[in-house]
């Protein structure tokens, strides 16, 4: 096999030869063993404590630390650094608007419910939310619906996180010479069997290893080795993004340098194309990702530029064929860039070997919003490819304002946490630590990938692969290449912390809230530890078989469960914790209802766009429609019922005069 | 059985009510956070022409104005807030496994019920 001397140009050659190298497989190695170390301290400090308590709960010790990073680090999951670097990347600084949210999300999350669930929990040695709901209103059915809705929607949000963790490994370790090896004899051993995958080896690979890690330390370790990787992972997240701020910065000459750049930046045009030789080959050609072609202006152009376009994919050509299958393309359109792109590939034109590569172009298209307008990554609604309203109208940005607060106070795995914390003042101070968290990471985020734009342009069609490719490229540019290796720790920290708490809440939601609380509740203390251990094992092993075939739509899944979870949980369990008439009858149908109309929102897009996307009546996103129906049924259905009993409302709300002077003002 | 609204004079938890009055302040500050951010993109960032947007320490003045600006004022509210507005209350002690005992001595006195019967 032939590999022409690209002309892939400067630091674009990391993209091409994609990120890995010998650093980030030791990063991955050095990360996994301080992993598995953690997991093992953490079942050591184990052995004395009441076992489900402790595995599931962390015998509701946490401090400040722990609490605070546990619950920042499980809620910036794998998109904060892939998903997220790849909007702004693409769409610019409204970026910002659309994270905003965030300067709210620590204070609402934590300060709305945590004091009241934890207080509640501990009155009846609650373990679970749905242990919350079913002592709160001593309903079995309620606490059984809440079960099986968090079983149905974790699992398929597992399933995908699980995809999105495999997928940054391979990102990661793309291109690792003794990785691809390991892949071949993985790809050979299961061939043909369930374990093989239609992702490719190496996508396989990095899901056995990726799968390995969580499920051993979670399984292992339960909830405090959740916890404290947690704690490390948060601190790789937030060291990474501090350290790529200044690498930007200095790359681009400062923010203000940036944004003047970005001032004359237009989107490109997207398209595909046949990369042809003249001659067909007789040895199999392999051009790379981020190749670079000059190619003739159309007949209609007045442009005095020349046209230069970048291919987006490896590119083969067979022996014996003179073209290559289709691939994603991009021609540049900011004369800036052209230039820069333009000097650079002539400069490399002499390091050729080959007869000349051309490209065929089969189509271009100009993007529906923002085309040939310079500053549209300045200001809103943004460029976008597909959809002529831009990217952020005003009804979406209000729509993820509300949402990101909102969902996030809504999400059982947030809950958990906030049932796990030792006393008020770690609340306090965790609040304070979390928000000071959150500034430090996605502001910084929005600078760094508006900066990404300039010092690697051209990756729009791969924006997913940008964060591990300007952490490759502002390392290597400074000559700290081992830096390289920690940065990319980050992302895949992020959905390492994510995974290992689902992972932990479908079992506890299979052991304590199916087995324990219904079918049988005196099962013993050794039953249960060696029942724990299995599910959280087997779990995860059937999430890792789901992985190897994922289902389409994998983003949409995790957007719609993340909502649907908080469009169930979230008015019923606030409105069971500040609302003492609220009974059993309201809660059942507030959580039918939050699932019922989100769906509805959701199966009605299918039937329109005929993809899974959901209808947004009046532009407002599922999640609102779902929390107001919630809302709104819980209400009615509450009041139109009996009132709760006696008991449970002391229980829950009321003091004996003696008992109640047990609060200080801070 | 007795309803809700016999309940005896009691007292209110202490931390149910400094509970239910931080939410409601929470409340009311994501409802600002809400308007300022999304009334400055409105006017000032959305569909604006670049060539009149500037630069406030390097960041887009509408950017500035609409979030980062106050995303420090929340910050720093959130700091007065946890350290001088919240307050320190007793969470209770963990009864552990109370939920699953009653469970038990419910099914256990059911049972005998049945016996009896």
């Amino acid at each position: 096999m032939i590999e022409p001397s690209t002309i892939a140009i400067g630091t674009l050659v990391a993209q091409s030869t994609g990120v890995g190298s010998a650093s980030a497989l030791i990063t991955f190695l050095v990360y996994t063993l301080a992993v598995f170390a953690i997991a093992w301290l953490s079942n050591r400090l184990r052995q004395s404590k009441s076992f489900v308590s402790e595995y599931f709960l962390g015998s509701r010790s946490l401090g400040v630390w722990a609490f605070a990073l546990t619950f920042a680090a499980t809620s910036a999951s794998g998109g904060s650094f892939t998903g997220f670097p790849s909007k702004i990347y693409s769409h610019g600084w409204v970026l910002a608007v659309w994270i905003a949210s965030y300067m709210i999300v620590p204070i609402c999350t934590m300060g709305l419910l945590a004091k009241r669930i934890n207080q509640v929990a501990r009155k009846t040695g609650a373990i679970t939310v749905p242990d919350v709901l079913r002592d709160r209103f001593n309903s079995a059915p309620l606490g059984l619906m809440a079960t099986l809705l968090i079983v149905f929607f974790m699992a398929f949000n597992l399933v995908a996180q699980f995809k999105a963790g495999s997928l940054i490994l391979r990102t990661l370790l793309a291109d690792v010479p003794l990785v691809d090896e390991a892949a071949n004899l993985i790809g050979q051993l299961t061939h043909g069997t369930l374990l093989a995958s239609p992702e490719g080896q190496v996508y396989q690979l990095c899901l056995f290893a990726f799968a390995a890690a969580v499920i051993i330390y979670t399984t292992y370790g339960g909830f405090h080795a959740v916890v404290w990787t947690d704690v490390m992972q948060g601190l790789v997240m937030v060291v990474g993004v501090l350290i790529l701020l200044p690498l930007a910065l200095i790359q681009v000459g400062g923010l203000e340098n940036a944004n003047e750049q970005l001032r004359e930046m237009t989107p490109p045009r997207l398209g595909t194309a046949r990369v042809v030789l003249d001659e067909p080959p007789t040895d199999d050609v392999v051009i790379h990702s981020a190749t670079l072609f000059l190619v003739d202006r159309e007949s209609n152009s007045q442009d005095a530029l020349p046209r230069i376009l970048r291919t987006s994919k490896t590119a083969v050509i067979r022996a014996g064929t003179g073209a290559s299958a289709e691939v994603p393309v991009l021609e540049f359109t900011t004369p800036a860039v052209i230039e820069r792109m333009h000097l650079a590939l002539e400069e490399q034109q002499e390091n050729r070997v080959l007869p000349p590569i051309d490209l065929d172009i089969i189509e271009m298209k100009d993007y529906a919003s923002g085309a040939r307008q310079p500053g549209v990554y300045l200001v809103g609604p943004g460029p976008e490819a597909e959809m002529t309203s831009g990217f952020l109208p005003l009804s979406v940005a209000i729509s993820f304002f509300v949402m990101w607060a909102i969902s996030g106070a809504g999400q059982p795995s947030n809950m958990v946490r906030l049932m796990a914390f030792n006393n008020t003042k770690t609340l306090r101070r965790a609040i304070i630590t979390v928000s000071i968290y959150y500034t430090l990471i996605y502001l910084p985020l929005v600078a760094i990938f508006c900066c990404a734009r300039i010092f690697l342009p051209g990756m729009e069609q791969e924006a997913d692969r940008i964060m591990p490719a300007a952490a490759v490229t502002l390392t290597e540019d400074v000559g700290w290449a081992w830096l390289g290796g920690l940065l990319l720790a980050a992302p895949f920290a992020a959905v390492m912390s994510t995974v290992d708490s689902f992972l932990l809440m479908i079992s506890s939601a299979l052991v304590r809230d199916v087995y324990q609380r219904n079918i049988n509740p005196e099962v013993s203390e050794r039953s249960i530890k060696r029942m724990s251990y299995t599910v959280t094992c087997v779990v995860g092993v059937a999430a890792m078989l789901g992985a190897m075939h994922p289902p389409q739509f994998l983003q949409d899944i995790i957007v719609y469960t993340g909502s649907g979870l908080a469009a169930c949980f979230l008015v019923p369990v606030a409105l069971a914790l500040y609302w003492p008439r609220y009974n059993a009858a309201g809660a059942i149908a507030g959580m039918v209802g939050g699932f019922f109309i989100h769906l509805a929102l959701y199966l009605g897009g299918w039937q329109m766009f005929g993809t899974f996307r959901a209808y947004t009546p009046l532009g407002v996103d599922p999640i609102i429609w779902g929390l107001f129906v919630s809302f709104a049924i819980s209400i009615l259905t509450t009041l139109a019922t009996a009132p709760p009993d006696e008991s449970l409302v002391r229980r829950y709300f009321y003091v004996d005069d003696d008992a109640a002077s047990t609060s200080t003002p801070s | 059985m007795k309803q809700a609204e016999h309940i005896p004079r009691r007292k209110l938890d202490p931390l149910f009510v400094h509970a239910r009055r931080e939410a409601i302040v929470i409340l009311v500050v994501w409802v600002i956070c809400l308007a300022w951010t999304t009334a400055v993109y409105w006017t000032w960032g959305l569909g604006r022409s670049p060539e009149e947007v500037e630069m406030y320490w390097g960041i887009p003045d509408w950017v500035f104005v609409g979030v980062v600006a106050p995303w420090v004022v929340v910050d720093i509210f959130s700091i007065w807030y946890c350290l001088v507005f919240m307050c320190d209350d007793e969470l209770g002690h963990a009864n552990e496994g109370l939920d699953l005992d009653e469970e038990v001595a419910q099914m256990h006195h059911a049972d005998q019920d049945r016996v009896d019967d």
